[in-house]
């Protein structure tokens, strides 16, 4: 057993360095026209998909999440290491990343099954009040204590301090679904402890749009703008909740439309529905922003997990969907988190480590405390109170969008908090994934979804 | 116009032709795929412009993906038994069929083409010739009583195949009289360094196919390699100023008769074969030109052309090709060009680009068109002859 999974190990190693040779060969070649252009591109993309599934191969080995490996080949090929994908390369194929952002918020939506949540409500329930509370206590105590200690401090002024404190901790209860559904899927995990994990995952990513909204609304006051401008971008937030959610509604009945009507090819019909919403709501908020001063981007990240939880719950071809889903997944997990992996700005992680540290540690403390304290609530098994937390690990996405919104309040916290954030970011996705795989591993639940 | 919303309009009208002329009652006209080429033509520079020059630029990695598939696809078809099957008499009429097209458009792209228009080079002169060597065998298949095609139907299929391969070939011998830097001594600098690299590459890409699927592999894992090879191989060549089309046909071919795989990426490039090659017809008809006199000329040559070697190849084949006796209008079941025809245009559009190729580009995808129709008008005479089947 032990030679056969040496051979694997070495035959996938061959494997990697031959795609990694064959790729850096043909980037030393002359380009004289556009076609050789794009047949560059072509090597960059082709190169992170393989090199992102054998290294998660490799890594798997060691029994690291394949999430893991994608984003470490990701880092390892972007513009802050070898620069295989520089910032010109990533900026190209972004568009490819944000489809697949919203392929994967379907499949997290089309996860989230009502019957099997319902039996543990209370326990979801309990567990977002407590989070919502403790881990933002934790985050602002710990950066109000902290920055008498790092540069920073000095370079900003009290206010300034009190708003990137009061927002990093908002930002710190955002969750990355996309991270849990890619584990979860990897895992083939099933039970009340993944179904609940997921549950808190989705319901937090909404939770934390509501309580920035209220959170803009006490800090724009503090940042020079009237009370009346806060409360107006509160409610434009408020909106943006609103209009995904029900967007995303509408495009459940849409999908169970097509489903009724179309036998075949629903895989391909889903990746067109990943890209139309991708773009569609960043063309309307474009337009929007170019004929008015309102700001109002719909979230389609929101409006595909409420697409998937309609088709799953409230239509008779939830199963079907995500089947469909999983059939695809593959490619568009690895490309995915490999971009994702070259979009980590290692920059900011060394500018800020220290920092960035004190805030992981303290997010870390406050989702240790919360999700033990609900779960003695909640009478959970002992092993499920010691573990939760580390299924809560992971954080992306919404986040760094949440940053740009205060990016137009004021453009100097803004700088602070996207280098801290992204530096959280960093750390949090190359723990996350492992934690809360050995998680379920413990939970027993890893294996246990035989569809 | 961003590249988003033009992928994304792309995108919206494949699917939508897809089940409207897949599923729908247009069924029977699937295989011209003219809705496609009209749609393209809609999308492209003359009319909405979503398909503008820039934005097509950003779309080379799909380009790429679309034409690497089709080529693969061919590559991995010719296999060792499909090799023994070409027996002597369908060789020879392999051999006439093809040589006839290939000699009649050859001199004529050398000799009567230029009076339409500038710049017809021996490298055109290939593509042309190569466009009309090509004949659809599923457009026989189709055409056959439940799809079963009857003894002649198979034969003119394998002597279409034969003669689609051969203008691969013939394609292939069009980047031998061009490259980004123009030697003088192109045919050495073909042989003692672009040869050796390209069969090289290919070596590497099959042993890469192998050692990834050396192990027992998923279907999930298996689509994402088989897309990322061939992404790869479409990538490799057009860096290398080489057709993705024949790059990825080549690597098939060794793929399928070096290792025990063929049968596992051909099951996987089937399935994406059908939305691709769609995407492939929209990207084509974006590039469409307006129609003009000389264009207007050029396909009336084109299909004159044609239609005389395609006939008179089928009435010498059908001279002593005797087991099964073929018609005298055997011809008419290779008039319909196919796929592999428009996958040459659309490589050959990217890899010279310059007004004639689009002119002519322009006017083989018209004569395809006619072609198809009035192959599909015709062959009722030529497959519906009361026959018995094995």
């Amino acid at each position: 057993m032990i030679k056969r999974q040496r051979t694997t190990l070495i035959r996938t190693g061959l494997t990697l360095i031959g795609v990694v040779a064959l790729c850096a060969w043909s980037q030393q070649l002359p380009v004289h026209n556009g076609w050789q252009v794009g047949g560059g591109i072509n090597i960059t993309l082709a190169a992170t998909l393989l090199c992102g599934f054998l290294m998660a191969e490799l890594l798997s080995h060691m029994g690291i999440p394949k999430i893991t490996g994608y984003i470490v080949a990701g880092v390892i090929a972007g513009p802050h290491a070898t620069q295989f994908i520089d910032f010109h390369t990533l900026e190209k194929i972004q568009l490819i990343n944000e489809v697949a952002l919203s392929f994967i918020a379907l499949h997290a939506g089309a996860a989230l099954d009502r019957d099997l949540l319902s039996s543990r409500t209370r326990t979801i329930v309990i567990n977002l009040l407590l989070q919502i509370t403790l881990v933002p206590l934790f985050v602002f105590g710990a950066i109000m204590a902290t920055a008498p200690l790092f540069a920073f401090g000095d370079l900003m002024s009290q206010t300034q301090l009190l708003v990137l404190a009061i927002l990093s901790a908002i930002i710190a209860i955002a969750r990355s679904p996309s991270s849990a559904m890619a584990i979860i899927t990897e895992c083939r995990a099933r039970g009340p402890f993944t179904d609940t994990a997921l549950g808190i995952t989705v319901a937090m990513d909404v939770l934390v749009i509501i309580l920035f909204t209220g959170a803009m609304a006490v800090v724009s006051p503090l940042l020079g703008g009237s009370e009346t401008k806060g409360w107006f971008q509160a409610a434009i937030l408020g909106v943006e909740l609103a209009g995904s959610l029900a967007a995303g509604a509408l495009l459940g009945y849409g999908i169970q439309f097509f489903y009724r009507h179309v036998s075949k090819d629903h895989a391909l019909f889903l990746l067109f529905i990943a890209f139309a919403v991708t773009r569609i709501t960043k063309l309307t908020g474009d337009q929007l922003s170019a004929f008015t001063d309102v700001h109002l981007t719909l979230e389609p990240l929101l409006i595909c997990i409420a697409a998937g939880f309609v088709v799953r719950n409230a239509t008779p071809y939830g199963e079907e969907l995500e089947e469909n889903l999983m059939r695809i997944s593959l490619p568009i997990y690895v490309l995915f988190f490999s971009v994702a992996g070259a979009s980590l700005d290692l920059a900011a992680l060394a500018a800020c480590w220290p920092l960035a540290l004190v805030l992981v540690l303290s997010r870390a403390a406050g989702l240790i405390l919360s999700t033990w304290a609900a779960g003695h609530l909640t009478h959970l098994p002992v092993k499920e109170c010691r573990l939760a937390w580390m299924s809560h690990l992971t954080q992306a996405g919404v986040a760094i969008g949440l940053t740009q919104i205060i990016a137009r309040e004021d453009p100097a916290t803004a700088a602070y908090l996207t280098t801290l954030t992204l530096a959280v970011i960093t750390l949090n996705q190359g723990l996350g994934p492992v934690a809360f795989k050995r998680a379920l591993i413990a939970m027993g639940e890893a294996g246990q979804d035989r569809r | 116009m961003p590249v988003f919303i033009t992928l994304f309009t792309i995108l919206c009208l494949a699917l939508l032709g897809y089940h409207l002329v897949y599923r729908g009652h247009g069924r029977r006209f699937h295989l011209s795929g003219a809705a496609f080429l009209l749609v393209g033509y809609l999308l492209g520079p003359d009319l909405l412009s979503l398909l503008d020059e820039t934005t097509t630029t950003h779309l080379y990695p799909l380009s790429g993906l679309v034409t690497g598939w089709i080529g693969l696809m061919y590559g991995l078809q010719i296999d060792l038994p499909f090799i023994k099957r070409l027996t002597a008499p369908l060789l020879v009429s392999a051999s006439l069929d093809t040589g006839l097209t290939l000699l009649l458009f050859f001199m004529g792209t050398l000799t009567l083409f230029p009076a339409l228009g500038p710049h017809y080079t021996p490298t055109l002169a290939f593509i042309i010739s190569a466009t009309a060597a090509c004949s659809s065998q599923a457009a026989l298949v189709m055409a056959s009583p439940h799809l079963k095609p009857t003894p002649s139907a198979m034969a003119l299929m394998r002597i279409a195949t034969t003669g689609s391969l051969a203008s691969l070939f013939i394609f292939a011998l069009s980047f031998l009289f061009s490259g980004p830097t123009p030697s003088p001594d192109q045919l050495s600098m073909l042989t003692q360094s672009e040869l050796p690299i390209i069969l090289g590459t290919t070596m590497a890409l099959v042993l890469l196919y192998t050692l990834f699927l050396s192990q027992r592999r998923s279907r999930e894992e298996l689509i994402l390699i088989v897309t990322g090879m061939v992404v790869l191989t479409s990538g490799l060549a057009a860096t290398h100023h080489f057709s993705p089309l024949l790059a990825n046909a080549t690597t098939g071919f060794f793929l399928g008769n070096t290792t025990r795989y063929r049968d596992r990426i051909l099951s996987m490039v089937i399935i994406l074969d059908k939305p691709l090659y769609l995407l492939l017809l929209i990207l084509l008809g974006a590039r469409v030109i307006p129609i003009t006199g000389p264009l207007l000329l050029t396909i009336a040559l084109y299909l004159f052309l044609r239609i005389l070697a395609k006939m008179t190849g089928g009435l010498l084949i059908s001279l002593f090709h005797t087991a099964p006796t073929l018609p005298r209008s055997a011809g008419i079941g290779f008039l319909e060009q196919g796929g592999l025809a428009m996958a040459i245009c659309f490589d050959a559009q990217h890899t010279f680009p310059d007004a004639t190729t689009h002119t002519v580009v322009t006017a083989i995808l018209i004569a395809t068109l006619i072609s198809d129709l009035a192959g599909r008008l015709s062959w009722g005479g030529l497959i519906a002859t009361p026959e018995k089947r094995p």
